[in-house]
């Protein structure tokens, strides 16, 4: 008995989702794409770059690649290099965090509407569906107009705007789970709610959560971006690729590596994560 | 010439691990009119084999070798047009799952008449016509009304029922049928059965039936065939095959059955030891070889066992067949427990009702039950789906409250107190195991983390050494190796995670444990372990048992005293052995006559249910049987609830018949002299 329990056991484990990774070309050329961003964003401080802020005025006379400013300078006479990897760390360093503070309180939301239902669903369900209508970008425009530009209420604006999907997606979820039995068996134990929303329901979620994950960091990505290029972004003069391609906007017939750098940046960044999330889709599909 | 014939047939699939022989080698052949059937756990390459002769294999699975000829033409190497006129003309196919083989976006008289249209260009008027005769013949009441109907708006019974019409429209020379009543409940079952007799009686049409159960098998099948590991291990007609299995599969498979009369005490189930190995991982001497109690090395793995004649229609692929001993010993003896004594009442449930409010009208799924349950005794409880014997087990578990009544259950009364307004003490001592072994452990955790979780939250050990100790002996009191604690649960079988749920309802050493259909979803050579090893502990630890089943052949087997529920009540309940032989309670005497006996020399009384199990939302107001019952008085039964009637020894049924007409019912199961 217990030989043919090995032998089963042996033959029909499936490893971890991160060390199936490299299965899927797809998953990995958007990993490496990613974290060539975060390897450049965390080596910042250590490169040998200028400063992102420092003017360079005699650079403006001839704003393209040198072999000072290798992508040359922006209208102020600012290294595009410079800003771009100090950009891309402000990048990688809101886009996270907002997007984890979303997952926590959409997760929350999610949990609480599939598990209780009756009024608490309807009420977090309505709250979301008000929300949702709005055109996102409307959202965010009515969002930082109010509270004002910052880092602080950039992650607000994107909580605010993603954590009603995520809290459909995981009620979604959770409805179906609480009638497996193993959330029974739970409560055969006295087990308190938080408990099994947190520990038998919650971890039951993480297969479409981790593809959501990364494909919202894209969108939060674009959303970043597109909050820079309305001037609702990060308040001058900190680097921020959207902002970068606000600036260059006026000069874009005379100057385009102004804007089109920037805009380099923003896109491969984003394709890396929509990549990683479709080969993580597609590996989870082959389960 | 055989009318289908299978000649070294070898199906192969290419998967991540390589060529895989899901079937390496089958030879087999089936007359016209034939009905053959073919047995084996899942696993076998039983559907493999059909979707070989289908050719719907999909796009990683391919026919290595050998012909699949039907009336003459090799349907391997037949084109896709010739293949399209054979499927659903020639061979047509029921399913498993009824509900899946319709449209439901089409009415049903619109997929039928597909089928004349399709396969004989028939005009709309004339398979409308012809629609309407076969709903006729497999006996749905209006066909008319039937046809105008989506599938949404059928029962399961009458799905199939569709289905089975459907394959016959074009009046096909061979029927393959792919478990095709498993899904249903046993009376449902008995009457596809009854059908299927009929409709070939009639059509002349061969049957090819697949099926785990042979007690399916012996209703329906002149010509038996035992499949493991891809290759048919024994092939005989029925009679021949129960009245003298040959192969120690075959009579493995038999010994997992409780025969009709047999209890624990008398005759203990015998499991077959270990799993169906995966396809291609069986040895290439003989498959059954790693399972098989009576193996002997150097004769059984030495070469390809072949198929050999025992008679001219008896064969069968072992190389010992000739010097197998008669009997195969009970591999777990301790499953044979001494009877028990009488003893206190540790369940007692007085008008138990629960009642669910839906918008403005009130479904009832429990009314008024009464019932007991005696320590150390196993208590089953039996009846159709919708009968309310779940909703019992968990208002009793306390995973729900009942709307009325008292449920006295060691000495407090918890009929309005879930889980959650119970001590600690009471939760531990009222456990449950549930139905589905895929729902019951949670996929993100480890095996050992429920049983952890319940020895901290019964507070019977805390530190990491008492906890690991605890867990090992949990794991092996149900016979599965301590290393298994940190296995996940898909890299379990639905036998070994049905064996942590045991463990883990046993955690606290309940007093009480409802087990809902724990094995309804098992194998049947698992289901004989896993039951065999839920008996032991029960009677190792004298825990009282509830356990609820559709199954009254497993009943039989291993109750104590049985309750017959129907439509929220009580028909009839008493000792095991007083419910099995008249009186019977006329629901009780339908659901005996329904059961799939193992054994052709046992004639069963017929008596088969009209109609569904009425809506609980819409109860009849007297008798709740009285809409099906074969044996109703008259007025009286649908206005006057019936009279409880004292038969003897705690034996009641509920019914307005007098006890003495009842007295004088033959019973249902008869020896054929």
């Amino acid at each position: 008995m217990s030989a043919s329990v090995a032998a089963e056991t042996a033959g029909r484990a499936t490893p971890a989702l991160w060390r199936r990774l490299p299965n899927s070309p797809v998953a990995m050329v958007g990993l490496a794409i990613v974290l060539f961003w975060v390897v450049l964003a965390i080596a910042a401080p250590l490169l040998p770059l200028a400063s992102p802020n420092a003017l360079d005025y005699m650079a403006m006379r001839q704003p393209f690649s040198s072999a000072k400013h290798w992508l040359g300078v922006d209208p102020l006479g600012r290294d595009l290099l410079s800003r771009i990897v100090w950009g891309g760390r402000t990048v990688l360093e809101v886009a996270p965090i907002a997007v984890l503070v979303a997952y926590t309180v959409g997760c929350t939301m999610g949990l609480l509407a599939g598990y209780y239902r009756g009024w608490v669903d309807a009420a977090i369900s309505r709250a979301s569906d008000v929300i949702l209508s709005f055109p996102v970008v409307v959202l965010y425009v009515i969002l930082i107009a109010n509270i004002g530009p910052s880092a602080v209420n950039i992650v607000v604006a994107v909580v605010v705007a993603s954590a009603p999907g995520i809290a459909r997606i995981v009620r979604g979820l959770v409805l179906s789970l609480t009638h497996q039995e193993f959330v029974a068996a739970a409560y055969l134990r006295r087990e308190s709610d938080v408990f099994v929303m947190l520990v038998e329901l919650l971890p039951n979620c993480r297969g479409p959560l981790i593809t959501d994950f990364c494909l919202r960091l894209g969108y939060t990505t674009i959303t970043i971006g597109t909050l820079g290029f309305l001037g609702l972004g990060l308040p001058p003069p900190n680097p921020d690729w959207g902002g970068m391609v606000k600036q260059a906007t006026s000069m874009i017939t005379v100057f385009p590596h102004m804007a089109l750098y920037p805009t380099f940046a923003l896109v491969s960044l984003i394709l890396g994560f929509n990549l990683l999330a479709d080969g993580i889709t597609e590996l989870s599909q082959a389960d | 010439m055989a009318l289908l014939s299978i000649r070294d047939l070898r199906v192969e699939y290419t998967t991540a691990r390589g060529t895989v022989a899901a079937i390496p080698e089958f030879s087999l052949e089936i007359g016209a009119g034939e009905s053959f059937g073919l047995v084996g756990e899942s696993g076998c390459g039983k559907s493999t084999l059909i979707m070989a002769i289908m050719g719907y294999m999909g796009r990683n699975g391919r026919v290595a070798r050998g012909e699949i000829l039907f009336e003459g033409r090799d349907l391997v190497r037949a084109g896709a047009e010739e293949l399209r006129k054979v499927r659903g003309g020639r061979i047509a196919i029921v399913y498993q799952e009824p509900s899946t083989a319709l449209n439901p976006s089409m009415t049903v008289g619109r997929q039928l008449m597909e089928v004349p249209i399709a396969h004989s260009g028939a005009s709309n008027a004339d398979a409308r016509a012809q629609a309407a005769r076969v709903l006729a013949d497999v006996h749905l009441p209006d066909p008319d009304s039937v046809m105008r109907r989506y599938p949404h708006q059928l029962s399961g019974g009458q799905k199939q029922r569709v289905v089975i019409a459907m394959a016959l429209l074009a009046n096909p020379a061979l029927l393959l049928l792919d478990e095709p009543t498993t899904g249903l409940d046993v009376t449902v079952e008995a009457a596809v059965l009854d059908l299927l007799n009929e409709l070939r009686q009639k059509y002349g049409t061969a049957l090819f039936y697949i099926s785990h159960n042979l007690g399916v098998i012996a209703q329906v099948c002149d010509r038996i065939g035992v499949m493991y590991a891809g290759k048919l291990v024994e092939d005989a007609p029925a009679a021949d095959l129960f009245a003298q299995p040959r192969h120690p599969y075959t009579r493995g498979l038999l010994g997992s059955l409780p025969r009709p009369g047999a209890d624990k005490r008398t005759h203990p189930l015998v499991a077959i030891p270990g799993v169906v190995p995966s396809a291609g991982r069986a040895p290439d001497s003989c498959g059954f070889l790693t399972r098989c109690a009576l193996a002997r090395p150097g004769l059984c793995d030495a070469a390809p066992v072949p198929l050999l004649a025992t008679t001219p229609t008896h064969l069968v692929r072992c190389a010992r067949w000739q010097d197998l001993p008669d009997s195969i010993a009970a591999a777990d003896p301790a499953a044979a427990s001494v009877a028990v004594p009488d003893s206190e009442i540790v369940m007692q449930a007085r008008d138990v009702s629960r009642v669910f409010a839906v918008g403005k009208r009130r479904l009832i799924a429990n009314d008024r039950l009464t019932l007991a349950a005696k320590r150390g005794h196993v208590l089953a409880i039996v009846g159709e789906s919708g009968s309310g014997k779940s909703t019992f087990a968990k208002v009793l578990a306390g995973l729900d409250a009942a709307t009325s009544g008292t449920l006295t259950v060691l000495g407090d009364d918890v009929a309005t107190q879930p889980v959650r307004k119970r001590s600690a003490t009471k939760v531990a001592a009222v456990q449950m195991v549930f139905q589905n072994p895929d729902g019951t452990l949670n996929p993100s955790h480890s095996v050992g983390y429920p049983l952890t979780r319940a020895l901290k939250k019964f507070g019977i050990a805390h530190d990491r050494k008492t906890l690991d100790a605890r867990v090992a002996a949990l794991l092996d009191m149900v016979r599965l190796p301590p290393s298994l604690r940190h296995a996940l649960p898909r890299q379990l079988s639905g036998g070994q995670k049905q064996r942590i749920a045991i463990a883990r309802a046993f955690a606290g050493n309940p007093e009480l444990l409802v087990a809902d259909e724990p094995v309804s979803a098992l194998d049947v050579s698992v289901q004989a372990a896993v039951i065999n090893l839920l008996l032991r502990i029960q009677a190792e630890q004298q825990t009282t048992l509830v356990f609820i089943s559709h199954d009254l052949g497993l009943v039989r087997y291993l109750a104590d005293e049985v309750v017959v529920m129907y439509l929220g009540q009580v028909m009839e309940s008493g000792p095991v052995a007083s419910l099995f032989d008249p009186p019977y309670h006329p629901y009780t005497e339908a659901l005996l006559s329904a059961v799939p006996v193992p054994d052709p020399t046992i004639r069963t009384t017929r008596i088969r249910l009209e109609g569904e199990i009425p809506s609980p939302l819409n109860v009849p107001p007297g008798c709740r049987f009285a809409t099906r019952c074969p044996r109703k008085l008259g007025a009286v039964c649908e206005t006057m609830p019936p009279p409880a009637r004292d038969a003897d020894n705690d034996h009641v049924i509920h019914c307005h018949i007098p006890l003495e007409r009842l007295r004088q019912t033959e019973p249902v199961f008869r020896h054929a002299s």
